[in-house]
């Protein structure tokens, strides 16, 4: 004669069909989620995902119009090939560039923030009070002296040969192109950096 | 590209210095699974060494840190769960775990290399306001001038911006495949956590094809595919609070033990992982302190409710503590009390303290007469744990209704409609209900049920946490919402546990009445 001991978990036929019908249940509620790997594309509500092998490319994908600070810092980076040593960006920056600026809780903020800048070039960015606006022929001027470096959403490097490890940041007259500049480069009528906060 | 299995490897082989001391009671997977998240833990030293110094990153500094962080953390290792003479015949039994063989360091090195490569190649990523200007801006700014800062220590936590900090001095200047690499460890331990939990009972093909299943659907969760790419503290602190609750059960459920008065070399060697994975869960997020609490308390349970000793709790203090104390060390000698919108310098300060002591109650509660008794019986501390959640919750909506009412409604609407989840939370709900209806059918072991407690915890935590601070907003970039993320990798492991309960329950009925 064979004993069968039976588990003291083990159940009766009605708890096997019980066990059965969790797992039709389970079963149905992995459906639910296949239904939703199915519609995953037309609801995706995170961060899309994007091609980008550098900081500049991630930068230029984002949309805010705050992002722009880093890619200002991508610029002088490049130029400084590093940390920079001092970056100025204007006092009046309000519309410096043609941009709907970012809303947080409903209030606006500035687009170009030196606070968003420094972090990225070490720190040493500095307000002073310049016109930011320059005319084409000074943006043809530079082209001239130097190398124009072109980083997303209209910011641009001059690169040349001088010994300027300071830069400023400037704008062209409509403001759609975001322009760092070694200090060199600068119009003669930029104001005195004197006011430098 | 080559730069991103540099790093990789690097990391990986820091990891494998520091556990090296417990190899043979973790086993070669899991030796090697968990060598990259605990390497990565490395690069907050650099950041403390740099910090200290207050020296840019560069290759001699980076290197001697790294390389204090090795002998270190191999110390750490060895000094409070490498085997010792009384537990070595443990690995002489059939079926005790080996030391990896040589080709296993080859396998996994190989690995990762090619999963960064492949990553890196295909220049895959995605990142928010938050990945540019907190992640990246604190990693090239530590990068750069090697000061903590309050919003590093206080606001995004120290882990990521040293992580991609190390990534920019391997001449990285995007970090993207820390992120799919820690994925794809969260999905391998899921996957080898419901296949090892199940029942014998069941074949293997049964137990490997729930396994597969079951990561599988994880792994196609909206949040999850989300979060492999997006640069954010969210796939990291999944992947330390799985790989910690995990630890867990390996040390305390898994391994037969010695018999001795003490913890065994496989117990400490899993509460040690325990303790650095809740490290690495603190140092990625500013709440990740609040978050420890939760794992010291299911160690706690664990431990009374197995009668073990204190060395299991001292132990995971260990791992815990030494890090995290060594990263806001750093940052209190050089900052002070640093003040800040979450996570001030006080309070970090008062958090770890309490975690000590907490931990140090923890381990010696049972001295006190009369108390291992109480403590010992199953289900009085898990009960009152449970009571003192509750408490709590109850405190925080008499004391604020308005404002808990307020965060309440838009965290359940961020889960259920808001959040980009789609019906990810109704599944989970409804899996956690079904589990509970059927609760004698399939549960025949302990575990679960703490388990289910870590994931109670988790979100008593998050709503403490995000319930007092603001009320947040109906958006998949609400605070909450993001963190309810860390969580569903342990839901999809408590989900193997039911399946493969109510499998074996079935087989086994079927069997017996068949006999």
């Amino acid at each position: 004669m064979v004993l069968t001991v039976r588990p003291k978990h083990a159940l009766t036929r009605s708890g096997r069909i019980g066990a059965l019908a969790a797992l039709l249940l389970l079963g149905a509620l992995a459906a639910v989620l296949l239904y939703d790997v199915a519609t995953l594309a037309s609801r995706w509500a995170f961060p899309r995902p994007i091609a980008a092998a550098g900081f500049a490319e991630v930068a230029g994908a984002q949309g805010r119009s705050r992002t722009l600070n880093a890619l200002v810092a991508i610029a002088a980076r490049e130029l400084a090939d590093g940390p920079v040593e001092s970056l100025l960006v204007p006092e009046d920056r309000k519309d410096i560039v043609a941009v709907e600026p970012d809303s947080f809780a409903d209030i606006e903020q500035q687009t170009i923030d030196p606070r968003l800048i420094a972090p990225f070039v070490g720190g040493n960015v500095s307000v002073s009070a310049y016109e930011p606006r320059v005319a084409a022929s000074t943006i043809a001027a530079w082209e001239n002296q130097g190398t124009i470096l072109e980083f997303p959403r209209g910011v641009f490097a001059v690169k040349a040969d001088t010994n300027s490890t300071r830069y400023m940041l400037y704008a062209n007259e409509t403001g759609t192109a975001l322009y760092v500049v070694p200090e060199d480069l600068a119009p003669a009528d930029a104001d005195s950096k004197a006011g430098t906060e | 590209m080559i730069a991103a299995a540099a790093f990789a490897l690097l990391t990986l082989a820091l990891g494998w210095l520091v556990l090296a001391p417990i190899r043979r009671p973790l086993g070669a997977v899991a030796f090697h699974s968990v060598a990259y998240p605990i390497g990565l833990l490395s690069w907050t030293a650099v950041a403390c060494a740099s910090a200290l110094l207050r020296h840019a990153w560069t290759w001699p500094l980076v290197l001697a840190s790294l390389t204090v962080f090795a002998i270190a953390g191999f110390a750490l290792a060895h000094a409070t769960a490498a085997p010792r003479a009384g537990d070595r015949h443990l690995f002489a039994t059939p079926g005790a775990p080996k030391a990896p063989a040589a080709w296993t360091y080859a396998a996994a090195a190989t690995t990762l290399a090619a999963v960064a490569l492949a990553v890196q190649a295909s220049a895959r990523t995605a990142a928010a306001y938050d990945s540019i200007f907190h992640y990246q801006s604190s990693a090239i700014w530590l990068f750069d001038t090697g000061r903590f800062t309050p919003a590093i220590t206080g606001a995004y936590g120290a882990l990521i911006p040293s992580t991609i900090a190390g990534n920019l001095l391997v001449g990285l200047d995007w970090t993207a495949t820390v992120w799919p690499v820690l994925a794809l460890h969260v999905i391998a331990w899921v996957g080898i956590e419901i296949y090892g939990a199940s029942s014998a009972r069941l074949s293997r093909g049964i137990r490997a094809a729930l396994a597969v299943t079951l990561t599988a659907l994880l792994a196609t969760t909206t949040p999850f595919l989300a979060h492999t790419l997006y640069v954010h503290s969210h796939m990291i602190s999944a992947c330390y609070l799985l790989l910690a609750v995990l630890a867990v059960r390996r040390a305390f459920w898994v391994m037969p033990r010695d018999g001795g008065p003490d913890a065994t070399a496989t117990e400490r060697a899993w509460l040690l992982v325990a303790g650095v994975a809740t490290a690495g869960l603190v140092l990625a997020r500013p709440d990740g302190l609040a978050y420890a609490f939760g794992i010291l308390a299911l160690v706690a349970i664990a431990r009374f409710e197995r009668a073990r000793g204190a060395g299991t709790v001292l132990t995971f203090l260990a791992g815990l503590l030494v890090p995290v104390a060594a990263v806001y060390g750093t940052a209190l000698l050089r900052l002070g009390f640093w003040t800040g919108p979450k996570l001030s310098g006080k309070m970090t300060a008062a958090l770890i303290a309490a975690l000590l002591l907490v931990g140090l109650i923890a381990a010696f509660a049972d001295r006190v007469p009369g108390a291992r008794g109480l403590f010992g019986r199953r289900g009085v501390l898990l009960g009152g744990v449970l009571a003192a959640n509750a408490a709590l919750v109850g405190v925080m909506a008499i004391r604020n209704p308005e404002g808990f009412a307020a965060s309440s409604a838009n965290m359940i609407g961020n889960l259920t409609h808001s959040g980009g989840y789609g019906n990810l939370w109704y599944v989970l709900a409804a899996l956690v209900a079904l589990s509970l209806a059927t609760w004698r059918s399939w549960t025949r072991r302990r575990w679960p049920a703490l388990m289910l407690y870590a994931i109670v915890q988790f979100f008593v935590i998050a709503i403490a946490v995000h319930g007092t601070s603001h009320p947040g907003r109906l958006s998949p970039a609400d605070s909450f919402s993001r963190v309810a993320f860390h969580a569903v990798p342990l839901i999809f492991v408590y989900a193997g546990y039911v399946v493969g309960g109510l499998l074996e329950t079935y087989r086994e009925d079927r069997d017996v009445e068949s006999a």
